[in-house]
C-alpha cells in the first residue's frame, strides 16, 4: 500500500468540501455575532424602585437588557454588506478576513468617532435629543474663536517650517557627501524617541528666562521663550526628524535621469534642486506636512508648558474635560478640532491624485551622490550640523539635568532624582506593556488589511482602506475623548483596563501599518502568490508561508513604530489613562507641572534610555541599522 | 441561487433578533432592612478600631498617593482593610463617578473641591453618613447639612515670591491684595485662567466677596491685569514658575507652593493681609458602595488625629479637625486671614457668569 500521506480533505468529496466550507463559515459568523453582541450587550439587574412602608425597605430590581443597539446593528450591517459580493462569497477566507477587519473598524474606530459627534450634540450630561447648546456656547465664547485660529496659524507655521527644514536636511544625508552621515542621521532622528513636551521642558531649562543660556550666559532679558513663538520652535524640533525619515527614504529612491536630463539641457545646480528634484518628492512632501500639522493641532503638552497662556483648541478640550468635567463641551471641541486635520487630509489626497509621480522604472539609478557646488553644499551641511548639534544640546541638557541636585540653582552632582524614579516602575511597566502589545496587535491587522487591500480585489475596498486611513486625519485628543464616551460607561467599564489602551492605540497607528504592508506588499511580484495558489496552496498557507516572510520587515517596522509612538504619546494617554493603568508619560507630565526640574529630566530621561535600549535590541535581532529601522 | 438565499435568511434572522426590544423582567425582591432613627452620638477625634476586613476603593487621590502609602498600611493594620487609591483628577472623578451610577466601582470620594461633592449630592449619587467626623464640625461651609459629604482639609490662597527674580527688580514680596497694583510688579506676576482653573477662581471669586462688588472687584483686576505676564492654563503652573525663578510671583495654593519647597527650590509664601480665600477639600461616600463599613471606617480614620497631622506633613493641606499640631513650617489658619463670609460653595454656583464677565473684560484682550 501506498505510504504516501493524503491531507484528510481530499478524501472528501467536492460537493462535501464545499457543505463543510459552508457550515465553517456559518459558524464563524454565528461566533463574531454572539461575542459581538456579549461585549456590546449586557443583562444588568437594575434597581427600579424602593419603598419604604413602616420600618421595612424593599427595593424592587429588574432585569433590563442594557448597552448599543444601534452598535449591534452596525456591526450586523458591516458584516451583511460583504456578503453582497459574489467574488468574497465564493472565498470563505477572504470573506471573514474582509469581515474582521470591517468589524474591528466600525467598533474601534466608526464608533468612538460617532459617539464624539453625538456627545457634541447634546445639551448636559444624561439629557437626550439633539442640541446646538454646545456650539452655541462655543461660537459664543471668544477663547474658542481665537483657540482656533491660533490652532490652525500654528499649524500650518509648523507643518511648512518643519516640513521645508526637514527636506533640505533629508536631501544632505541621503544625496550629497558631506562628511558624518551615519552620525547626523542618527542625531537628527533622535527626537522621535521622546514625548514631544520634554522638548518643552528642556528649552525652558535652557532658554526660559532663568534659563542656563538665555539667563546665565547671554543675559537676555526682552524675548522670553513663552508665547506661540517658543511653540513653533519646541514643534519643529519634534516634528522634523518625522518629515526627515519620509523624505529621506523618497530621496534615496528617485531616479538620477530626469535631473541629469536637466543639467544635460543646461540647468544650474540650484536651478534643478528647485524644479526637477524637490517637485518629484512631492507626494512624501505633502504626506510629512499633513501628518505635522496633525499632530500640531493636537499637541496640548507644548502649549500648556511654554505657551505662556496662548490658548489653542487641544488645550481648550483638555481642560473642559479634564479639569472642568464637562464632557460635552470638550466634545465639541474636539469636533471642531477634526475640521482642519479633515480638510489637510482631502487636500493632500486631491493633489498627490492628480498627478504621477513616479520615477523609479526598470534599470532606474538611484541613490547615487549629487555634486553640488559649495555654494550649495556649505549651507546644507552647516543647517544640518546645526540641528544635529542643538538636539545635543537639548537632550543632554535633560541628561545633566537628571544627575544635579536642582537644575537652575544648586548644580551639585546627586542621584537624589535617579533614585526617585523607583516610585515610577509601575507606570513604567503598563507603558511597555500597553506599547509592546499595540504594536504587535497593530501591526498584525496593518498586515492583515495591508494584504486585503493591496492584493484582493472586492467591492468596497477603497473604503476599507479609506476608513483604516482615517485615524490618520484624527487628532490624538478626539481618540481619547471618544474612546471614554463610547466605551467608559455600562456595559463595557473598559476605563482602565490594558484592553482598551492597547486596542486605542493600535488603531490609531493602524494607517502606519497599513501603507507600510501596502507599500511593502506591492513590491512583492504577484506571481509568487500566484504560483503558490496554483500549486495548490490554499490562500492561508500561501499567506503564511510566502506573503508573511517577505512582508516580515514592514510588519517590524509597523511594530516599532507604533511601540515608540505608544511610549511617548501624550494626547491621548492623557485621556485613557485611569485608576490601575496609569501611563508613564501623563505621570511625567504631572512631574513636569509639579516637580523640580531635575526631577522632571529624570523621568524624560529613564524613558529616552529605555527606547534606546529596545531599539537597540531590534537592532541587533533584525540586522538593521538604528535609522533604518524607522524606514517606512 | 438557493445558498445566496439561505445567506440572506440567515442574515435577516440575526437583524430582526438584535432589533427586538428588549422586555424589561420586572423581579420584585423582598429586602428586608430596618431603618433605624439617627441617633446624635457624641463621639471622639480617636476612634477605637475594630478589624472588619473588607476591599476598599478610592476614588480621585490627590496627586501622589505613594506619599500617603503610609496612611493605607496604618488603616489596613488597624481595621483589616485593603485600600486602594485611584489617582484621578476630580474631572474624571466627577465622570467615572456618573457613568457607574449602575455599577459603582469605587466607595470613597476622597479629595477633590466640595464643588464636586455638591454636584454629585444634587445627583443623588452619594450616601449620607454622619460620622465623628461631621458631627465635630461646625455648621457652615465645612459641610453638607444632610451629611452627605464633609470637608476634611483646608486651602488658602498666597503669593510665591521668588527672591533671585525679586532682587533683581529690586521690589519685596507682596503682603496684600493692593500692593500687587504696584507697577514695580509690572510683567513679573503668574496666575492661571478662572475659566481653566478653580484655583483662579477661587481668587476671583474671593475679590468679589472682600471688596464687596463685582464691579469693585474687576476694577482691581483691570490694574491687576497690567501686571500680569501670563494667564496659565494649569492652576499649579504659578507656583512652579515662582519657585522655579522664572516670574517674581506666582498666585497659586499655599500647599502647592510648599510642595515646590520641599522640591528644594528658593521661594518664599506671603499672604494677604486683608484676607485670603480658600478651598474645601471633601470626602463623601458614593450611593451603592460596595463595602459600606469599610468605607465609613476610613472617612473616620480621616477625620483622626493622626490621620490629619501626616496629611498635613506630606500634603500640606491645613486640617480641619481642633488641636492637631501642624508639621514644622507648615502654613496653619493661624498664619492667615481668611475672608470674611467666603463660602466655597456659594461661589461655585456663581461660576458660570462670573467667567463669562472676566472672559469678556480680561480674557479676551490678551
Amino acid at each position: 500500500m501506498a505510504v504516501t500521506a493524503r491531507p484528510w480533505w481530499q478524501g472528501v468529496s467536492r460537493l462535501q468540501r464545499r457543505r463543510l466550507s459552508l457550515a465553517a463559515v456559518v459558524a464563524v459568523q454565528l461566533f463574531i455575532l454572539l461575542a459581538v453582541a456579549n461585549t456590546v450587550l449586557s443583562l444588568d439587574v437594575v434597581e427600579d424602585r424602593r419603598e419604604v412602608v413602616g420600618g421595612v425597605e424593599t427595593i424592587h430590581f429588574r432585569r433590563e437588557l442594557v448597552g448599543d443597539i444601534p452598535l449591534l446593528v452596525l456591526v450586523v450591517v458591516g458584516m451583511a454588506l460583504p456578503m453582497a459580493s459574489t467574488r468574497i462569497r465564493r472565498e470563505p477566507v477572504l470573506l471573514v478576513a474582509v469581515q474582521l477587519a470591517v468589524v474591528g473598524l466600525i467598533i474601534f474606530v466608526l464608533w468612538p468617532l460617532a459617539q464624539v459627534f453625538l456627545e457634541g450634540f447634546r445639551a448636559a450630561q444624561g439629557t437626550t435629543g439633539f442640541s446646538l447648546l454646545q456650539f452655541e456656547r462655543l461660537l459664543a465664547s471668544p477663547t474658542v474663536a481665537r483657540a482656533s485660529i491660533h490652532t490652525i496659524l500654528i499649524g500650518v507655521i509648523s507643518a511648512v517650517l518643519s516640513t521645508g527644514i526637514g527636506a533640505l536636511v533629508a536631501y544632505t544625508l541621503t544625496l550629497t557627501d558631506i562628511p558624518r552621515k551615519a552620525l547626523l542621521r542618527v542625531l537628527v532622528v533622535l527626537p522621535l524617541v521622546s514625548p514631544p513636551f520634554v522638548v518643552s521642558h528642556a528649552f525652558i531649562m535652557l532658554f526660559g528666562r532663568r534659563g542656563l543660556i538665555t539667563y546665565d550666559l547671554l543675559h537676555i532679558t526682552k524675548w522670553t521663550i513663552y508665547g506661540p513663538d517658543g511653540i513653533v520652535l519646541v514643534q519643529l524640533i519634534s516634528d522634523i526628524p518625522l518629515a526627515v525619515l519620509i523624505l529621506m527614504a523618497v530621496f534615496a529612491s528617485i531616479s538620477r535621469d530626469l535631473e541629469d536630463a536637466a543639467e544635460d539641457l543646461g540647468g544650474r545646480p540650484f536651478h534643478v534642486l528647485r524644479t526637477v528634484t524637490f517637485p518629484l518628492v512631492t507626494p512624501a512632501i505633502l504626506t510629512a506636512a499633513l501628518l505635522n500639522f496633525i499632530s500640531s493641532i493636537a499637541d496640548f503638552g507644548n502649549p500648556m508648558l511654554i505657551g505662556g497662556g496662548y490658548q489653542v483648541l487641544a488645550t481648550q478640550a483638555y481642560i473642559q474635560l479634564i479639569e472642568l468635567f464637562d464632557l460635552q463641551l470638550g466634545a465639541a471641541l474636539a469636533m471642531l478640532l477634526v475640521i482642519p486635520a479633515l480638510i489637510a487630509f482631502a487636500l493632500q489626497h486631491w493633489i498627490t491624485s492628480r498627478r504621477s509621480y513616479v520615477t523609479v522604472t526598470g534599470g532606474a539609478r538611484t541613490g547615487s551622490l549629487r555634486k553640488l557646488p559649495l555654494g550649495l553644499k556649505i549651507p546644507l551641511f552647516g543647517l544640518t550640523m546645526f540641528l544635529a548639534g542643538f538636539t545635543v544640546l537639548l537632550y543632554g541638557s535633560i541628561f545633566v539635568g537628571a544627575l544635579v541636585e536642582t537644575w537652575g540653582f544648586d548644580f551639585t552632582p546627586s542621584t537624589r532624582h535617579l533614585a526617585g524614579l523607583v516610585t515610577a516602575v509601575p507606570q513604567l511597566r503598563n507603558s511597555l506593556i500597553v506599547s509592546i502589545g499595540s504594536g504587535v496587535v497593530g501591526g498584525i491587522i496593518g498586515i492583515i488589511i495591508a494584504w486585503l487591500v493591496a492584493r484582493q480585489r472586492f467591492p468596497g475596498r477603497g473604503t476599507l482602506d479609506f476608513a483604516a486611513t482615517l485615524m490618520y486625519a484624527i487628532p490624538g485628543t478626539v481618540i481619547g475623548i471618544g474612546y471614554i464616551i463610547a466605551f467608559n460607561a455600562s456595559p463595557y467599564f473598559w476605563t482602565g483596563t490594558f484592553f482598551i489602551i492597547i486596542i486605542a492605540y493600535a488603531y490609531r497607528r493602524l494607517p502606519v501599518g497599513l501603507r507600510t504592508g501596502v507599500a511593502a506588499q506591492k513590491q512583492i511580484d504577484p506571481s509568487l502568490e500566484e504560483a503558490s495558489l496554483d500549486l495548490g496552496a490554499s490562500r492561508i498557507r500561501t499567506f503564511t508561508r510566502i506573503t508573511f516572510p517577505l512582508l516580515s520587515r514592514a510588519f517590524f517596522a509597523g511594530v516599532i513604530y507604533i511601540f515608540i509612538r505608544g511610549m511617548t504619546d501624550l494626547s491621548s494617554a492623557v485621556f485613557l489613562n485611569a485608576g490601575r493603568t496609569q501611563l508613564y508619560t501623563v505621570r511625567m507630565f504631572r512631574v513636569i507641572i509639579t516637580g523640580s526640574p531635575s526631577e522632571a529630566a529624570a523621568f524624560a530621561g529613564l524613558l529616552i534610555v529605555i527606547i534606546m535600549i529596545a531599539l537597540g535590541v531590534l537592532s541587533k535581532i533584525t540586522g538593521k541599522s538604528f535609522v533604518d529601522l524607522f524606514r517606512i | 441561487m438557493k445558498r445566496s438565499v439561505l445567506f440572506l435568511g440567515v442574515l435577516s434572522a440575526f437583524v430582526l433578533a438584535s432589533c427586538a426590544a428588549p422586555t424589561p423582567i420586572v423581579q420584585t425582591v423582598e429586602v428586608e432592612r430596618v431603618v433605624t432613627e439617627q441617633v446624635e452620638v457624641e463621639r471622639e477625634v480617636a476612634v477605637t478600631p475594630t478589624p472588619i476586613g473588607g476591599q476598599l476603593t478610592l476614588y480621585a487621590c490627590l496627586f501622589d498617593p505613594d506619599k500617603l502609602q503610609v496612611l493605607f498600611e496604618t488603616f489596613k493594620a488597624q481595621y483589616g482593610v485593603e485600600v486602594t487609591c485611584l489617582d484621578m483628577s476630580s474631572g474624571e472623578a466627577l465622570e467615572r463617578i456618573r457613568a457607574e451610577r449602575d455599577n459603582p466601582q469605587g466607595d470613597v470620594l476622597f479629595g477633590t473641591t466640595n464643588l464636586s461633592h455638591v454636584n454629585l449630592a444634587a445627583d443623588g449619587l452619594l450616601e449620607a453618613y454622619k460620622g465623628a467626623g461631621w458631627n465635630q464640625l461646625p455648621d457652615g461651609a465645612i459641610k453638607d447639612p444632610d451629611g452627605n459629604w464633609t470637608g476634611f482639609y483646608y486651602g488658602v490662597i498666597g503669593f510665591a515670591c521668588s527672591p533671585a527674580r525679586l532682587a533683581e527688580i529690586n521690589a519685596e514680596c507682596p503682603d496684600s491684595w493692593q500692593d500687587l497694583l504696584d507697577p514695580i510688579y509690572k510683567g513679573e506676576i503668574v496666575i492661571a485662567s478662572p475659566a481653566a482653573s478653580g484655583t483662579s477662581y477661587t481668587v476671583l471669586s474671593g475679590m468679589v466677596q472682600l471688596l464687596g462688588s463685582e464691579d469693585a472687584a474687576f476694577e482691581w483686576y483691570h490694574q491687576f491685569n497690567e501686571n500680569v505676564a501670563q494667564f496659565t492654563e494649569s492652576g499649579s503652573a504659578p507656583a512652579r514658575l515662582a519657585a522655579q525663578g522664572e516670574f517674581a510671583i506666582g498666585i497659586a495654593f499655599a500647599h502647592d507652593i510648599q510642595v515646590q519647597q520641599d522640591n528644594g527650590l528658593d521661594v518664599i509664601i506671603n499672604f494677604p493681609s486683608e484676607g485670603t480665600p480658600f478651598e474645601i477639600g471633601g470626602i463623601s461616600i458614593l450611593k451603592g458602595a460596595k463595602d459600606l463599613p469599610a468605607a465609613q471606617a476610613w472617612v473616620d480614620y480621616v477625620f483622626s488625629t493622626a490621620f490629619q497631622r501626616y496629611h498635613n506633613d506630606v500634603a500640606h493641606r491645613i486640617p480641619v479637625v481642633a488641636g492637631v499640631a501642624l508639621a514644622e513650617g507648615t502654613v496653619g489658619l493661624d498664619d492667615v486671614v481668611l475672608i470674611e463670609g467666603y463660602d466655597p460653595t456659594e461661589w461655585a454656583a456663581q461660576r458660570d457668569p462670573l467667567i463669562a464677565r472676566w472672559q469678556e473684560e480680561i480674557g479676551s484682550t490678551r
